[in-house]
């Protein structure tokens, strides 16, 4: 596993790879020697980001650590050299189009030796503690199903409950309006689109005792149409399913 | 202008693999120092998510701005230029011509690319203003804003030897009126005054390149030869724009 991370200066934030008003997330581009092969990045879960003019995005503020699984070749030993091509738009009320070059060299442990100890390691642990896991996986549980034409996430004793949508995810009509809900429950009209319902689900919990509530994110996907039987087809149903 | 710090390239065991392994941030940090990274707290951040979203509820609840599709009536209105000349849609559209509004704002990368990399927008107005269109930039900009301003909108126009107005709509009235998100976005209204094409100048939404289809240029040739446009909506990319937050 490999990191790439971002250090934002306060107030300054970068965008999440999902669906957004404005920006675009960092774009990285990495290469290796022959063999050796990249995963696809893992990112943390977004903070909504709502500005005047009903502009919405889901963006980074402080520290963002994005993971890109690495797999190394059968028999690699020695050292291996990596560079990271990153271009990335920054934004506080001014935007700036940023890019850089980063490198490392990684020494790599034989096949059989005992896997050798990183600086880094703590760190992507970390990191991977941040992206969003299955939401079938959630713990206390949280449950996601698309119900009469809604997303509607149950997690008891939450807060807030909100939702960031992927780019490929169905059309959500009012996402600024209705895409965070300070409850336990959040019911999120879909549009009339087929598809999946992609994104992730960030669950709020109260702190015990005066300790500061804790989020957790979770990934969701649902197909758009939940299974129901089919209806006698009425001629006009309005809010029917299409 | 340096904003974010890259901090370094990490490494560590992957699972199953004889393995990978890590280079300390000390020896891979980049040019920069920066201060050493603590093992990220999911906790914490997250913690800082929920102020910053009990910030969003302070507010009145979030609202829509209304927006035009394609097929409506173009929104009227009436702005002055940087140089204090008012201009309205409605006389455009009275003497029969094809509108193309831009979202401007000077400072903003995306906008900065389609006139200093390459000059999108000044040879979009030079093959088809002599075709009787008429282009109009608008910054929604709030006063004190990024890019906001007669002042920094004339150096704009000067600089990038911009053929047209440059409107200021600082109230953002007009901009919350169309729907304009971003800078830039575009907006073709035809003859009748119907909105023809609204979002992206073209498919590259990044900051650094020109994409390889402009749908502006392509609303237009369509609408020049009488023909229906074929993409009357795609999604506009670039900076948000910098509304004034009285009105949000």
């Amino acid at each position: 596993m490999l990191a790439v991370q971002f250090e934002i200066e306060p107030r300054w934030h970068l965008y999440w790879p999902g669906r957004n008003d404005s920006g675009f997330a960092p774009k990285i581009t990495l290469k290796g020697p022959e063999g050796y092969e990249f995963g696809e990045p893992l990112w943390p879960a977004p903070k909504r980001h709502v500005q005047a003019g009903g502009i919405l995005d889901h963006v980074f503020e402080g520290r963002l650590t994005v993971l890109i699984p690495l797999s190394v070749p059968k028999g690699a030993s020695g050292e291996a050299k990596f560079e990271a091509d990153l271009s990335w738009l920054a934004c506080e009320r001014v935007c700036v189009a940023e890019s850089a070059r980063v490198n490392l060299t990684l020494k790599i442990a034989a096949d059989g030796e005992k896997p050798l100890d990183a600086a880094g390691r703590g760190l992507i642990i970390a990191a991977r503690a941040a992206v969003p896991k299955p939401i079938d996986e959630a713990k206390p549980k949280v449950v996601a199903a698309v119900h009469a034409g809604s997303l509607i996430v149950e997690a008891p004793g939450a807060t807030r409950i909100e939702f960031y949508p992927f780019e490929d995810c169905v059309e959500i009509p009012d996402l600024l309006g209705r895409g965070s809900a300070k409850a336990a429950r959040l019911a999120l009209p879909l549009g009339r689109g087929e598809g999946e319902v992609r994104g992730v689900v960030s669950v709020t919990m109260p702190g015990a005792a005066g300790a500061p509530a804790t989020a957790a994110s979770y990934s969701v996907d649902l197909p758009a149409k939940a299974k129901e039987p089919e209806p006698p087809r009425p001629a006009t149903n309005a809010g029917g399913t299409k | 202008m340096k904003n974010v710090k890259l901090l370094s390239l990490f490494a560590a065991s992957t699972a199953a693999l004889a393995i990978a392994t890590g280079a300390s941030a000390q020896n891979t940090k980049p040019e920069k120092p920066a201060k050493e990274a603590p093992a990220t707290q999911p906790e914490k951040d997250h913690g800082k998510d929920e102020k910053g979203a009990k910030g969003d509820k302070g507010e009145k609840a979030p609202k829509a701005t209304a927006g035009v599709e394609p097929g409506q009536p173009a929104p009227a209105f009436t702005l002055k230029d940087t140089e204090g000349k008012e201009t309205t849609l409605a006389e455009h559209i009275k003497a029969g011509k094809i509108v193309v509004l831009q979202w401007f704002n000077p400072e903003c990368p995306f906008v900065a690319k389609h006139y200093k990399e390459t000059k999108t927008f000044n040879d979009l107005a030079t093959t088809y203003a002599p075709k009787g269109v008429v282009f109009l930039a608008i910054n929604s900009g709030a006063p004190g804003d990024q890019g906001a301003g007669a002042r920094a909108n004339t150096e704009a126009k000067k600089n990038w030897a911009i053929p047209y107005p440059v409107l200021l709509d600082e109230a953002g009235a007009v901009g919350r009126a169309y729907g304009a998100k971003n800078t830039p976005t575009m907006v073709v209204i035809g003859k009748e005054g119907n909105v023809a094409y609204f979002g992206a100048i073209d498919d590259d939404s990044g900051a650094a390149k020109p994409g390889k289809t402009n749908y502006v240029a392509k609303a237009l040739d369509e609408l020049l030869a009488g023909s229906n446009v074929t993409t009357p909506k795609t999604k506009p990319y670039g900076c948000a724009v910098k509304y004034g937050k009285s009105k949000g």
